[in-house]
C-alpha cells in the first residue's frame, strides 16, 4: 500500500514541462512512478529536411537555450560523419574547451537558481 | 515605496533560451528582484501566482490547443503583455515546419503519431492583443533591460527599429555583400545585437527578425545577382521570421 507520494507539478529543470509522481510504500519500495514530458514538439527532424549542411548547427542549437553547445557540437560531428570530414585536433580541443565551459556554466547556473 | 510591479515569465512553444537570457543579465539580476515581485516563473521558482500582473513575458509560440487557452488566459490575467523572442512573435525556427503538411512532420518524429496533438506554429499575436515585442532569438539582454525600465518609469521603451548595418557600420566592418559577395540578412533585419555576427565575418542570418518596413524583395534579388537560386532565398527568408507580414512573399507563402 502507498504509505507516501512525492509529487512534483512542474520540474524547473526541464524548464517547467515536466512533472514526476512517485508512490512509496511503507517499506520503501516505488510502486509507480510516473514521468511526464509535457513540452510541445516542435519537430526538427523533420524542418531540416532540405536545410543546407551549414545551417544544421546554427538551427539545432535552439532545440535547447540552457544547453545549446551539446546540441550544436553533435550536429557538427553528424555533418562531418556523413560528409567524411576529419577535423583537427586543435578543432577537436577548442570544441572541447567549449563544452566543458558549456557544462561549468550549467551547473552553476542550475546550483545557484533552483 | 510604490507596490512592486507583478511580473511573470512564461514558457510556450519556444527553447528556453529567452528565458536564459534574464539570468544572463549578471550584474542587474539582483537588482532585478529587488524592484520587481516575480510572482510566476516556474523555470525559476516553485510557488507561482499567474494572478493580477502587471507585466507578462511570454517566451514561445502557440503550436497546441491548450496553449492557445493558456494564452487567452494570460491576457485576460496581465496589463502589459509583452511577446518576448522570435517565437512568440511570430514561431521562429520552429514556423519553418509550417510549410511541410503536418502529418508528414509527425510521422518523420514519432512511431506513433496519434498520441502527438499539435498545430502549425504562430506567434502569440495570432490569438491576443500583444502589447510589446522584444525581438531576437533570444533578445539582447540590453533590451530587455531597456523594457524593465521603462516599465519601472511608466514610459514608452526605446526598442530597435533600425537595420543591422547600422550596427555594423558602427563596427567599422566592410560590407560582406559589396566586399565579398555574401548573402548577408543584416539589410532587413532588426538591429540590436550590436551586429555580432558581421564583426566576426560571418553573414547576418536574421536572428532578430525584421526591421520596421524592410525592402525584402529588394535584398532578394541582390542576392539573385550574387547567384543564389529562389530555393535558396525562400531558405533564408524561411528561418527565423517567415510568418512575419514583412517576410511573408519571399519565404514563399
Ligand atoms: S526565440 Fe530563440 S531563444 Fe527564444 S525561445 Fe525561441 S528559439 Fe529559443
Ligand atoms: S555586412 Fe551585412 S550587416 Fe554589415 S553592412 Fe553589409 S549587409 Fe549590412
Ligand atoms: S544573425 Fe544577425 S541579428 Fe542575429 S546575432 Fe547575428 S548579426 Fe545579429
Amino acid at each position: 500500500m502507498t504509505e507516501k507520494t512525492i509529487k512534483v507539478d512542474y520540474i524547473a529543470r526541464v524548464e517547467g514541462q515536466g512533472a514526476i509522481s512517485i508512490d512509496i510504500t511503507k517499506y520503501g519500495k516505488v510502486e509507480n512512478l510516473q514521468f511526464k514530458i509535457f513540452e510541445p514538439p516542435r519537430f526538427f527532424e523533420s524542418f531540416l529536411v532540405g536545410r543546407k549542411y551549414d545551417e544544421v548547427m546554427e538551427l539545432t542549437s535552439r532545440i535547447c537555450g540552457i544547453c545549446p553547445v551539446a546540441h550544436q557540437i553533435t550536429a557538427l560531428r553528424a555533418v562531418e560523419n556523413a560528409m567524411g570530414i576529419v577535423i583537427s585536433n586543435q578543432t577537436r580541443d577548442l570544441r572541447k574547451l567549449m563544452a566543458i565551459s558549456a557544462r561549468i556554466f550549467r551547473v552553476m547556473f542550475s546550483a545557484c537558481i533552483f | 515605496m510604490a507596490k512592486k510591479p507583478k511580473i511573470g515569465v512564461f514558457k510556450l512553444t519556444g527553447c528556453a533560451g529567452c528565458q536564459m537570457e534574464i539570468f544572463r543579465m549578471e550584474d542587474e539580476f539582483l537588482d532585478l528582484i529587488k524592484l520587481f515581485d516575480i510572482s510566476y516563473w516556474k523555470m525559476a521558482k516553485r510557488d507561482n501566482d499567474d494572478k493580477d500582473l502587471d507585466i507578462a513575458l511570454i517566451e514561445g509560440g502557440i503550436s497546441t490547443p491548450w496553449e492557445i487557452e493558456e494564452i487567452k488566459c494570460i491576457r485576460k490575467n496581465t496589463k502589459f503583455l509583452v511577446a518576448f523572442g522570435d517565437c512568440a512573435i511570430g514561431g521562429c525556427i520552429p514556423s519553418i515546419r509550417n510549410w511541410i503538411p503536418q502529418m508528414e512532420s509527425e510521422e518523420i518524429v514519432y512511431p506513433d503519431p496519434s498520441k502527438i496533438c499539435s498545430t502549425k506554429v504562430h506567434g502569440i499575436g495570432e490569438y491576443v492583443k500583444v502589447d510589446a515585442e522584444l525581438k531576437g532569438c533570444p533578445p539582447h539582454r540590453k533590451t530587455i533591460l531597456e523594457l524593465l525600465k521603462s516599465a519601472l518609469l511608466k514610459i514608452r521603451p526605446r526598442l530597435r527599429q533600425h537595420p543591422v548595418c547600422v550596427e555594423c557600420k558602427f563596427q567599422g566592418n566592410a560590407c560582406l555583400i559589396t566586399s565579398n559577395k555574401l548573402p548577408c540578412m543584416g539589410p532587413v533585419i532588426s538591429g540590436g545585437c550590436g551586429a555580432i555576427c558581421p564583426t566576426l565575418g560571418r553573414i547576418c542570418e536574421g536572428c532578430f527578425g525584421p526591421m520596421s518596413n524592410p525592402n525584402a524583395s529588394a535584398l532578394a534579388n541582390i542576392f539573385r545577382d550574387i547567384g543564389l537560386n529562389d530555393e535558396d532565398i525562400k531558405r533564408k527568408f524561411r528561418k527565423y521570421s517567415g510568418m512575419s507580414p514583412e517576410f511573408r512573399l519571399e519565404a514563399g507563402h
